[in-house]
């Protein structure tokens, strides 16, 4: 039998009904998609963010403050830690590496971060894709998103805490308060990481120290950068990485940084603290939009139950010309099943471009770029609306094949 | 095979009206329809004609007695049992036509095609062009919806047609057409009849019809009266 042409014809006659279904089913399971795979993609995104950031220490403060300042540049005046300290880090056999990170100031609402090269190459890995790497003070190398041009020349403003600038976009709070005696010259471009550090302006920590009249750090004016910092008074920072020689030698190290007026962290710690949280309100709103879903498919199932009293003719005719009961079964059943999984694909694809969209906002914000696909959460959750759209339409196939043509022939 | 001579023994059905109460609406104590003829049902509405050609068609039954055609056993026959035989042996037109408005003329004719092939042969498609062509039907790829009564009627009857029946069944085929429309209409189908050596059984109330009947049964009351 080809049930084919019947199921085409009675999804022409509700033409309407069928697309207002469609996208009632879609928007429903779009829902659900959206916060699975945006969750998913903004947890990838930020683990992958971290990557770079083996072990922080910081001033005792919030945890989470400081791993969002150091890792995702969303700068808050965080309590600064004793700049000696650098120096002990490099002496310290356990370190691999130590890099200061200093921030506070901003050029073309991007931040400026003062740091050394071994941190800039991300201890080697790195190298600029265009110019150079910093080899003195007020020289900068810009993430792969600034939009400034080598050789050009910039002047740093002073942040202000807890106000949002936009990257590429001078406010007034940034015209308000530069530091006109420093200039910056752009010399290198880094290769883009995918993360909020494509929009960071780096430049030697000596230069961010000298803008703020704290000195260079160093016993010597102009000479070298980074450790050894040998000045009488080495200037305080608000983070410093630390890269462990070896793995046991990372929870030692956080081990003995959590004393003595400074805390250390495992960014991924933090984050596994805020994924919980975020999993709980993912858990939450997934739940939420399922139910949604079930509701949405019940409210289609008992509006398909309606026209199938209305068209009790229709398929009696099919009957009285020959029809089986099972061919009747089949048209409704194939067309309601139709009907569900387009609503169904229609809303995977709804969802996932609904949160490209949400990424691309998201990116936009922060920097950190995400790449949202539908797992196997998601399909699961579409596969789960497609049985579930099948159970019903077996159910409505049962009511449409039910009953005497006869009576419905002359009703 | 079937044969198209027909055999109603003891025949009631009985319904329930509002109140639940049961009533007869067809009483045939004993009818014999030869092969091969035009038998004429008649009577007022409500009568019984539309639930005597149901019960014919296999498409009700009966509360008691039996329906044979020719050696089939109708009435002790399943309901999928029933369907495939009225689709093998029974061409029906109705009053109202009852078309699918969304499909076209060629789709509605060949639609009983597809309640047993996955899809329509050559043959098929060709033999339902050409009895679309022979009831002066053009375009066979307009929709249905757009058809005047007339042709709706043309193409109800190709439909009835299409697997080349030995039984046609017609439920007031001119009851909604004008005298023209139905002149025609009742010339095809007894054309058709007697092409195929068909039994053609047609519930009118139309004299015209009736008159070229080979007999004529009277309902009245859902009791069969008399043979004219």
């Amino acid at each position: 039998m080809n049930p084919f042409p019947m199921v085409l014809a009675d999804l022409r006659a509700m033409r309407w009904g069928a697309l207002f279904t469609i996208l009632l089913i879609g928007i429903a399971v779009a829902i659900g998609v959206a916060v699975g795979s945006q969750e998913r993609a903004m947890r990838q995104a930020s683990a992958r963010a971290s990557d770079d950031f083996p072990l922080i220490i910081g001033a005792p403060s919030s945890q989470a403050q400081l791993v969002l300042t150091a890792v995702y540049l969303q700068p808050e005046a965080l309590p600064l830690i004793e700049g000696s300290l650098l120096n002990t880090l490099a002496q310290d056999p356990r370190v691999s590496g130590a890099a200061p990170l200093a921030y506070g100031d901003i050029v073309k609402g991007y931040p400026v971060v003062g740091t050394t090269e071994n941190f800039v190459t991300r201890w080697g890995r790195l190298a600029p894709v265009e110019g150079r790497l910093f080899a003195r003070e007020n020289e900068a190398v810009i993430g792969h998103a600034v939009r400034l041009v080598i050789g050009e020349t910039i002047t740093p403003s002073h942040g202000v805490a807890g106000h949002a600038a936009t990257p590429g976009e001078v406010d007034e709070e940034e015209a308000g308060n530069r530091h006109e005696h420093t200039k910056l010259t752009v010399v290198g471009r880094l290769p883009q990481l995918n993360s909020p550090w494509d929009r960071a302006i780096l430049v030697p920590v000596e230069s961010v120290w000298e803008t703020h009249g704290l000195g260079n750090g160093h016993l010597v004016d102009g000479g070298v950068l980074g450790a050894p910092f040998d000045a009488e008074k080495v200037p305080g920072v608000p983070a410093i990485v630390v890269k462990p020689a070896q793995v046991f030698q990372a929870y030692q190290l956080r081990s003995a940084y959590r004393q003595n007026g400074t805390m250390a962290l495992f960014p991924a710690e933090v984050l596994v603290q805020l994924y919980q949280a975020m999993g709980n309100v993912k858990e939450w709103l997934v739940f939420a939009a399922a139910l949604n879903n079930i509701v949405v498919v019940l409210a289609i199932v008992l509006l398909l139950v309606t026209l199938i009293g209305l068209r009790r003719r229709r398929y009696a005719i099919l009957r009285a010309l020959g029809a089986t009961r099972s061919y009747v079964a089949l048209v409704v059943g194939l067309g309601a099943t139709l009907l569900m999984s387009a609503g169904c694909g229609f809303g995977l694809a709804l969802g996932w471009v609904g949160s490209l969209l949400v990424s691309k906002i998201i990116t936009g914000q922060t920097g950190l770029a995400m790449n949202p696909q539908p797992g196997l959460d998601e399909l699961g959750l579409v596969g789960l609306m497609i049985a579930l759209g099948a159970i019903c339409a077996l159910f409505l196939a049962f009511l449409a094949s039910r009953g005497e043509p006869s009576e419905a022939l002359r009703s | 095979m079937t044969g198209n001579s027909a055999t109603l023994q003891g025949v009631t059905v009985l319904r329930r009206d509002s109140n639940g109460k049961l009533f007869t609406t067809l009483a045939v104590p004993n009818l014999s329809i030869p092969s091969g003829v035009c038998i004429g049902i008649a009577g007022p509405s409500g009568a019984g004609k539309s639930t005597l050609l149901d019960v014919l068609a296999g498409l009700l039954v009966p509360t008691t007695g039996s329906v044979t055609w020719g050696a089939t056993p109708l009435s002790r026959f399943g309901d999928r049992e029933r369907a495939v035989w009225r689709r093998q042996n029974v061409g029906q037109v109705f009053q109202d036509f009852l078309l699918i408005p969304e499909l076209s003329i060629l789709a509605n004719v060949v639609l009983p095609v597809s309640f047993s092939s996955l899809q329509t042969t050559t043959y098929q498609r060709q033999r339902a062009l050409d009895l679309i062509a022979s009831l002066g039907l053009k375009d066979a790829g307009r929709h249905a919806a757009l058809l005047s009564r007339g042709e709706q009627q043309r193409v109800a009857l190709a439909r009835a047609l299409v697997m080349n029946p030995s039984i046609i069944l017609a439920d007031e085929p001119t009851a909604s057409l004008d005298q023209s429309s139905a002149t025609l209409v009742a010339d095809l189908l007894f054309d058709a009849a007697r092409q195929r050596h068909a039994t053609l059984i047609i519930a009118s109330h139309d004299t015209a019809i009736l008159s070229r009947m080979d007999f004529v049964h009277r309902i009245v009351g859902g009791e069969v009266e008399a043979s004219a």
